[in-house]
């Protein structure tokens, strides 16, 4: 996919990104801390089941960052560069993500504004887990300059 | 005097900032962590050193980062909605400071919320990201929401 097609897209057009399971590596690589640092992976309700336990949980929960990480890829995947310097969401995370689960993020064209100069696009946003539940929902927009 | 905890504070006051650098290994640590290898974050673009990746900037801005979060004893937090302006990229190597001011606290169903705007800057005083999050306190063994804020 490239950001173009977001100018040709018809409302209500969905962008699906790809399926991401959220493996137990990835899970300590995100919320573990540095790698090198001497007692890796940090202790925290995202990589041990005792402090997650501790806090009322039953098991290991993601980050709700990790997966509005999955998000910021597709929307750079939809707006290409533009999205690092005129991208904004609104969100909320609606339901905890355990560790092997998948994570699907989607945007869905709401609006197209065009003026002169620039093109302001509004996409419903969610991502949703391998049961077609949404963990996390919101919209996102991009302003995008009309010459491409 | 002993610093207030998190909890305690109100509109108007901050947590103190954090600076920090993003070396190379870290973020494609992170670019592991979200399955995604395009190129901008390990060689730049149009000469440019390479990007942060946004995962990697939203993961340093929760108050949970600040130097001076203090949570109380048997006290959890999380966060219950995020509005985010991205304003510019983040290069690997350059020095970045986040500061954090709360906006707003109040109660609702008998849970503590903070509201607190979150800004991530360059060495030249210039936002890169900049971010709205509300936030609740819980008890800890109780916890009922989604967004938690692990340190």
């Amino acid at each position: 996919m490239t950001h173009a097609e977001i100018f040709t897209a018809d409302v209500g057009h969905v962008f699906r990104g790809s399926p991401r399971e959220l493996t137990l590596a990835r899970t300590l690589a995100f919320s573990g801390g540095p790698l090198d640092a001497p007692d890796w992976p940090a202790r925290n309700l995202h990589t041990d089941i005792k402090v997650a336990n501790d806090t009322g949980l039953a098991k290991v929960v993601a980050s709700g960052t990790q997966f509005e990480g999955y998000l910021a890829t597709h929307l750079v995947r939809i707006f290409g560069r533009h999205w690092y310097t005129n991208g904004a969401w609104d969100v909320r995370i609606v339901r905890s993500v355990k560790v092997g689960d998948t994570v699907t993020a989607v945007a869905k064209l709401l609006s197209r504004d065009e003026d002169a100069e620039a093109v302001r696009v509004t996409v419903e946003v969610w991502c949703e887990n391998q049961d077609s539940e949404n963990v996390l929902t919101g919209t996102a927009t991009c302003v995008l300059p009309r010459t491409r | 005097m002993q610093q207030k905890y998190a909890h305690e504070l109100q509109a108007g006051e901050h947590y103190a900032p954090l600076d920090y650098v993003v070396s190379a290994e870290v973020n494609q640590q992170f670019l592991y962590a979200v399955e995604d290898f395009d190129p901008v974050y390990v060689e730049g673009l149009d000469g440019s050193r390479a990007y942060v990746h946004p995962v990697l900037l939203l993961h340093m801005m929760p108050r949970t980062r600040s130097p001076s979060y203090r949570e109380a004893p048997g006290m959890g937090s999380a966060f219950a909605r995020d509005r985010t302006w991205f304003l510019s990229p983040a290069y690997v190597g350059e020095p970045l400071r986040v500061a954090w001011t709360i906006t707003e606290t109040y109660q609702k169903r008998g849970k503590i919320y903070q509201d607190y705007l979150s800004v991530t800057q360059n060495a030249q005083g210039m936002e890169l990201v900049r971010r709205e999050l509300s936030s609740t306190f819980f008890t800890l063994g109780k916890v009922k929401t989604f967004g938690l804020n692990g340190k």
